[in-house]
């Protein structure tokens, strides 16, 4: 044995490929280091980064794994040693032991590698000045050595031992590759699993590779335990690896003991087809030929066609696509939802899913056949007279080339089928056949033809198979990657296959988007046949013995005919790639993240001297603005009135343009009727000022009139959504702001480009000018909004307030509409084809409020829930805060771009993927539309009519109050069980989204970026308050704030320390802590059950005693845990039956005691007597206060 | 008629796989007896299209092989010695689709020919197996059927009977002898009996080099009177070998002979016998610097 492991171990040690296999896991792993960025205050090389490089390497090494374990025994094989080595007077044990360990010691080898890879890596990142990546760490032996040890090695041997045990036993490549791709599989689905909060925990079963179990178990952990918790080799990690380290052992152990000489060399023999009809001769046997040339093209279909017959008939293809298909059907059926809400099946979803799972698998599948298509006829050593047959050079090339491109239709035909019968077994016949055919053809497609023509011409050019294959690989998902990291840009034309960015909709179908991506297409086709036309002349036919002889044999392939069909398809190849980079980077720009960066550290030292300088603010805006959906193309005029609210006269206007699109230009600016001509003109930065003819005055005013002009032009490498075929959305910066604002936030970027560092975001409350700022727009106060929109005719054109007017001229419709109420500077502009459903609600004063939802034809199955949400919403905040001031409320519909909604007065777009092409049929699903909805509206009053103030942590009064609001209208839409779920997602959002706290973790009364704080925190927060001091004096408290500050009446904008004051007045001085803990800590409880006990009485009655544990820990901004409570707490402890269903067969839980009790810290028993048996005891079992770990809460009561 | 000028070939390791090389073919069957490594394969290859050679000309009926490849690979039917098959494609798929390439256009015709071919190569029972499932013997007539295929006017077939039982291999000869009325074909082989039994013309070739060409009977004559037997001691091969050219060495039930060639008669321990070609195989290997003779 000694002696086969020492000839493995000699033979991969003499042989190149090892020592590449070796400098490319090094190479790979420290150039991935080199880059990790870190934006958080996480280390750059902190524990968890460094799996975060090694993990994923150690899932692409299967490759490497592949090559080296699954090699041996098949060499024995396929060189026919196997006949003679048996024969050796050596036991079978040894043999495949010495050459498994042999092979496995050289694996180990090449892990050592990329973990040096990733230790030079990461010393280089260290000593580089580079502040924008982020903060190094000390190094620290053991967080390489366990990913080492835990990642790299069990994976190798699992894999090794995986593809060992297949090779002894089907003796087949293709077998190992499917081995491969089945762990890749396990490896993604857990992935998938772990955004899914009811299956998360499978990934710690299914993960083969161990990342996503280490995903799934620091899933809540801190940015200090990701900086000081090195990988955690106990509880479910170690599971995990104890589990897939069994699996390799299983596979290794069967293949030592299972492994059988005489069953290795027999080859299996299928029963095969024998025809017994008798021969009758037809006496043909002279025959005419014909060369012509017509006749050449049938040849080279007959060509074709026997490729073609060679892959689909080969197992591994239908293998391939069999598994290509279950993934893509489960992909549909498992990601086809939003919040866990099925989607309906729509083509455009079903598409995009099938064809997202279909293609990776069709690219596995043209990646390996055009290798075999390159290879066949010398592995099967056809080609030693095939290639003597009288066939062209020409012909036998492209006819492989044509073959897999046949083979690629075949599977986009397979893509279509699949979703076809994926809807139709739905029950969904609403089938678009059209968005099949163009998704499926112009998209996706040419992507596959991209990949046939650049494999075909690595391997033709590579001339072997696996280092072919490594190649191709390498070009897909290391060119991508290196040019992003080291280029860092997203420029199309250098993304391998990369075209611009689209999305599909079902208001704006394929949209502007398709001649874009089609020119890119193209080029993405020619590049490579630029490659495979020249790869002609490397073709191998018969037998050359040196790369001499090679490249003789390519000179004198060069014919005239070849070198023109080089020529064309180089010319054209140049036309399209000119025309493509002159609409990407000539008439357009990609600016790179760094460019940009640059560029507003740049504007930020030119301008930072206007932040807080006096400017104008608007009081009233009459705005003119005309959509030209079909060219997209704004023309708008602002007529507004000015004032100066500071005490020094301003002389200067700022015109800072911040709409997105790239073709907008100031036309036209009048001052007080006179024409203003610009005095610094900054495009670069497109800040324009101009030199008022006479300063503006304190508390004077003046008319300000500003027309702006927004084009596009050809196709540019972004969606340019504002403007759309159908379906335009966009805001109030269509128009210049007068100030400026800063825009880099990043402290590592700031200190890159020599910029103070910031440790907040907004002013601090103390700051007295900073309370006059609005947060939404500083450039006015509350105005009066007037506005007349135009579009073309077939469309509908909205703005806030009420429509007063509408005409159509010169084949224009034109709409007028006049805010009632007084607004933010914050309005937007929506205009598509829609439908009108229209409903009303009475308020209680008697005023009627007309409820209308504007929505594309086929998307009406939903708009009664949010019909209804806007109802329920409008009817709960004005009964319980203050009358909704407005008559008319709009729900209106945008395009899929993107998914949110969002709440301008009087007017909420909402996006046609988020709700209205939901399927809400199931009761128990969580209905999204209604939530969304009151969430939205109830943003008219906070937002709308009580704007925060410009400071820390004042967005709490927009996002989190209107969540308070949603979270009270589905409690009395739905009661306390029907936000159970919902408290539970927001209860695990938040405690995900800390880790990735882009500043120090801030309380709810500082939170300044936290979504996951403002929405999710901050709705466990007050829902808790509610709870404990009453949804009524809640209300009060809040009603109170609200008449306090609503419509900047009272000179100042509210901070959050205004609402919390107001909420802290009304709560009990019991319950303080809760107000404080919710607001001014970051807390965290740790409760659980810890026994529980039943015993029936004589009376029948059950006696239940069962001890909690509460432990509440306070900590900072870092994570680090600070100090452990001693207070006691008022906590909920309960005791329940089997849950139980409502009449729409949702689930309930059953309480048969429930009660707050104050808990003090550690253990406390409780002994409660019902008279049914429970099933369940529990502590918080609502989860309704935050914590770490919400699945133990409840426990089964033993008997 | 095939021209061979002067052709040679030197593998990158060194080996001179063609030293040389002149011949002329005919019309009708020409043998190419060497031993295994002689460079048989290589020539075969290089007539065939399959490979350069480094200097030296091949023509065949006015096309120059290095020049116009494409041209006669219209007239040739090869058989190389080891060869693969497409396996998952069927026998009659497979050989309708090299009729195709070889330019049998019409359909119905192409249809009957390859029946009429796969009957004659006995393979039509088996025509719709795949042929990745074919037995070695099965596909080696395979490999003949496409080689036959198209009525090809150069016929190069490099050791066709290897595998073939001997009733298959009578078959065989009696396919090729046919062929060999009307186009030029080349049997390679290191069986003599082959040669004899087919070839109006061979050569014998070894390493690298024709050294001797003619027709077999001929060239067999050449020795008559001059290859005497001897029945000798195991040990003794040696000694003999040192005093005589000694052919070759055989057993006949166990004891040694040995077939020794001379000019002179060697007297009562030697016996005349009555030589065959493969005596003068023998002796032309052993001494090629005579080849002149």
């Amino acid at each position: 044995m000694m002696e086969l492991f020492l000839f493995e171990l000699q033979y991969r040690v003499r042989r190149p490929v090892t020592w590449i296999y070796a400098a490319l896991g090094l190479i790979a792993a420290a150039l991935i280091a080199v880059f990790e960025q870190s934006a958080t205050a996480q280390f750059t090389n902190s524990p968890n980064n460094i799996v975060g490089v090694i993990g994923p390497i150690s899932v692409i090494a299967i490759f490497f794994y592949a090559a080296i374990m699954g090699v041996p025994i098949y060499r024995d094989q396929d060189h026919k040693t196997a006949q003679t080595y048996f024969t050796f007077p050596i036991p079978q044990q040894s043999y495949v032991l010495g050459r498994f360990l042999g092979s496995f010691a050289i694996v180990t080898l090449i892990n050592i590698f990329i973990v040096l890879g990733a230790i030079v890596g990461f010393s280089i990142g260290a000593v580089l000045d580079r502040p924008d990546y982020g903060t190094y760490t000390a190094f620290n032996l053991s967080s390489y050595l366990l990913p080492f040890l835990f990642l790299l090695e069990i994976n190798a041997f699992l894999i090794g031992s995986l593809f060992f045990c297949l090779m002894a036993f089907f003796k087949k490549m293709p077998i190992i590759y499917l081995g491969g791709i089945c762990l890749f599989l396990l490896y993604s689905i857990s992935g998938n699993l772990l955004s899914d909060i009811d299956y998360q925990w499978l990934s710690v079963y299914l993960d083969p590779f161990g990342g996503r179990a280490f995903s799934f178990v620091k899933k809540y952990w801190s940015i200090n335990e990701l900086n000081t918790q090195q990988l955690p080799i106990y509880g479910q990690f170690l599971l995990n690896r104890i589990l897939w380290l069994g699996v390799g052992l299983v596979f290794f152990l069967i293949t030592v003991i299972r492994f059988d000489y005489k069953k290795f060399l027999v080859t299996g023999k299928k029963k095969s087809k024998t025809n017994t009809d008798p021969y009758k001769s037809t006496g043909v046997t002279t025959v005419t030929q014909d060369f012509s040339k017509q006749n050449r093209r049938k040849k080279l279909w007959s060509l074709a066609k026997i490729e073609v017959v060679s892959i689909v008939k080969d197992p591994i293809f239908l293998i391939l696509l069999i598994i290509g298909v279950l993934v893509a059907l489960f992909t549909v059926f498992k990601a086809n939802e939003t919040y866990g809400t099925p989607n309906l099946p729509l083509t455009r979803y079903v598409v995009t899913y099938v064809t997202g799972a279909l293609s990776l698998f069709s690219v596995i599948i043209l990646v390996i056949y055009a290798g075999e298509a390159v290879h066949r006829t010398r592995a099967n050593k056809t080609f030693v007279f095939y290639d003597a047959l009288p066939i062209s050079n020409f012909s036998l090339y492209f006819s492989k080339i044509v073959s897999l491109v046949t083979v690629a239709i075949i599977l986009a035909l397979v893509n279509i089928f699949i979703g076809v019968v994926y809807q139709v077994v739905q029950g969904y016949f609403d089938i678009d056949l059209g968005t099949y055919l163009i998704y499926n053809f112009v998209l996706v497609l040419p992507g596959f033809i991209t990949v046939i023509l650049l494999s075909f011409f690595v391997h033709v050019l590579v001339n072997n198979k696996f280092l072919g294959h490594f190649i191709v690989i390498l070009l897909y998902l290391g060119l991508p990657l290196g040019v992003t990291l080291i280029f860092q840009t997203t420029n199309p034309l250098f993304m391998l296959g990369g075209t611009i960015p689209f999305f599909l909709s079902d208001l704006n179908g394929f949209g502007h988007y398709l001649s874009g991506i089609s020119w890119l297409n193209l080029y993405w086709i020619l590049l490579p046949l630029v490659l495979v036309v020249i790869g002609q002349l490397f073709w191998t036919r018969g037998f050359y013995s040196s790369a001499k002889e090679r490249l003789l044999i390519a000179k004198q392939r060069i014919s005239p005919k070849n070198v023109l069909a080089l020529l064309v398809v180089t010319i054209s190849f140049i036309g399209v790639a000119g025309y493509s980079y002159y609409n990407l980077m000539v008439v357009n720009t990609i600016k790179p993240g760094d460019v940009v960066n640059e560029l507003s550290a740049k504007e930020e030292i030119k301008y930072d001297r206007f932040i807080d300088k006096p400017h104008p603010k608007v009081t009233a805006l009459k705005a003119y603005i005309d959509v030209f959906p079909k060219d997209r193309y704004i023309q708008a005029k602002g007529e507004s009135t000015i004032t100066n609210t500071y005490n020094t006269a301003i002389d200067t206007l700022m015109l800072n343009v911040q709409y997105p699109g790239e073709h907008t230009s100031i036309k036209n600016v009048i001052y007080n009727g006179k024409k203003l001509e610009v005095s610094v003109a900054d495009t670069l930065h497109r800040v324009y000022l101009y030199t008022l003819p006479e300063a503006l005055q304190p508390e004077a005013t003046a008319a300000l009139t500003i027309e702006v002009q927004a084009e596009t032009k050809g196709f540019a490498n972004r969606l340019e959504t504002e403007v759309l075929h159908n379906g335009t959305f966009f805001n109030h910066t269509i128009f210049p702001s007068f100030h400026y604002e800063r825009s880099l936030f990043d402290n590592g970027i700031r200190k890159k480009y020599e910029l103070e560092e910031l440790d907040f975001l907004y002013p601090s409350r103390s700051d007295s000018s900073a309370l006059k700022k609005n947060l939404f727009n500083e450039d006015a106060d509350y105005i009066d909004f007037e506005a007349v929109v135009s579009t073309s005719k077939d469309q509908i054109a909205l703005a806030p307030g009420k429509l007063v007017n509408s005409w159509e001229k010169e084949d224009r419709a034109y709409y007028q509409y006049d805010l009632e109420s007084k607004t933010d500077l914050f309005f937007n502009v929506v205009a598509a084809d829609y439908e009108i459903e229209k409903s009303s609600w009475i308020a209680p004063s008697g005023k009627e409020v007309s409820i209308e939802v504007y929505y594309h034809p086929e998307h009406g199955k939903n708009i009664h829930h949010m019909i209804e949400g806007v109802r329920v919403a409008l009817e709960y905040c004005s009964k319980n805060f203050y009358e909704y001031p407005n008559s008319v409320i709009r729900i209106v519909e945008f395009p899929a771009f993107s998914t949110f909604a969002q709440s301008f007065v009087t007017t909420i777009p909402y996006s046609e993927d988020f709700g209205f092409a939901a399927n809400f049929d199931k009761a128990e699903d969580f209905n999204y539309a209604f939530r969304v909805t009151t969430h939205e509206v109830a943003h008219q009053w906070w937002g709308h009519i009580v704007t925060p103030s410009k400071t820390s942590g004042a967005n709490i009064i927009s996002e989190t109050l209107a969540e308070y609001a949603s979270l009270m209208t589905m409690k009395q839409e739905y009661g306390e069980n029907g936000i159970k779920n919902f408290l539970k997602y927001s209860l695990d959002n938040y405690l995900r989204s800390r880790a990735f706290s882009f500043k120090p973790e801030r309380s709810l009364l500082n939170v300044e970026t936290g979504q996951h704080i403002w929405y999710r925190k901050g709705s466990m927060v007050v829902y808790d308050i509610q709870d404990l001091i009453g949804e009524a004096t809640m209300n009060t408290a809040l009603r109170n704030f609200l008449m306090e500050y609503k419509n900047f009446e009272k000179g100042v904008y509210p901070t959050s320390e205004n609402l919390y004051d107001a909420i802290y007045k009304v709560t009990p001085d019991s319950l303080k802590y809760v107000v404080e803990d919710g607001f001014t800590k970051i807390v965290l409880y740790e409760n659980r059950v810890t026994a529980a006990k039943t015993k029936q009485l004589d009376n029948g009655t059950y006696e239940t005693t069962f001890t909690v544990n509460s432990k509440k820990i306070y900590y900072d901004d870092t994570g680090k845990e600070k100090r452990t409570d001693e207070e006691k707490n008022l906590i909920e402890i309960g005791l329940f039956g089997e849950d139980i269903t409502d009449k729409e067969e949702v689930p309930l839980k059953n309480p048969y005691y429930l009660q707050r009790k104050w808990l003090a810290p550690g253990e406390t028993t409780f002994t409660i007597i019902t008279d049914q048996k429970p099933v369940k005891a529990g502590i918080d079992p609502y989860n309704k206060l935050i914590d770490r770990n919400s699945d133990d809460n409840l426990l089964v009561v033993e008997e | 008629m095939l021209t061979i000028q002067n052709l040679n070939k030197t593998y990158p390791n060194g080996t001179q796989a063609l030293n040389n090389v002149n011949l002329s073919i005919n019309k009708g069957m020409f043998g190419l007896l060497g031993p295994n490594g002689a460079g048989k394969s290589t020539l075969m290859r290089t007539i065939a299209t399959l490979q350069l050679a480094d200097t030296g000309s091949i023509t065949f009926d006015g096309i120059d092989v290095f020049q116009q490849p494409e041209e006669l690979r219209k007239v040739l039917g090869y058989l190389p010695q080891d060869f693969g098959v497409y396996p998952k494609v069927t026998a009659a798929l497979m050989l309708n689709h090299i009729a195709k390439v070889k330019g049998i256009a019409n359909k119905t015709e192409r249809k009957h020919y390859v029946a009429e071919l796969l009957n004659k190569v006995n393979l039509y029972k088996f025509r719709n197996r795949n042929l990745g499932d074919f037995s070695g013997g099965m596909r080696q007539r395979f490999g003949i059927a496409q080689a036959l295929l198209g009525n090809p006017k150069l016929i190069i077939v490099d050791e066709p009977t290897a595998g073939l039982d001997p009733l298959e291999r009578n078959r065989f000869h009696n396919l090729l002898s046919e062929l060999g009325e009307n186009a030029v074909v080349i049997l390679s082989t290191h069986i003599v009996d082959d040669v004899t039994n087919l070839c109006q013309n061979m050569a014998i070739f070894n390493e690298g080099q024709v050294l001797a060409e003619g027709n077999p009977q001929e060239l067999s004559a050449r020795l008559n009177q001059k290859v005497f037997k001897k029945h000798i001691q195991k040990d003794a091969l040696e000694l003999y070998e040192k005093e005589h050219t000694v052919l070759s060495s055989y057993l006949r039930g166990g004891e040694l002979y040995i077939n020794v060639y001379s000019e002179t008669n060697l007297g009562a321990d030697f016996e005349p016998v009555h030589n065959n070609l493969e005596d003068f195989y023998f002796y032309t290997i052993n001494k090629k610097e005579e080849v002149a003779l």
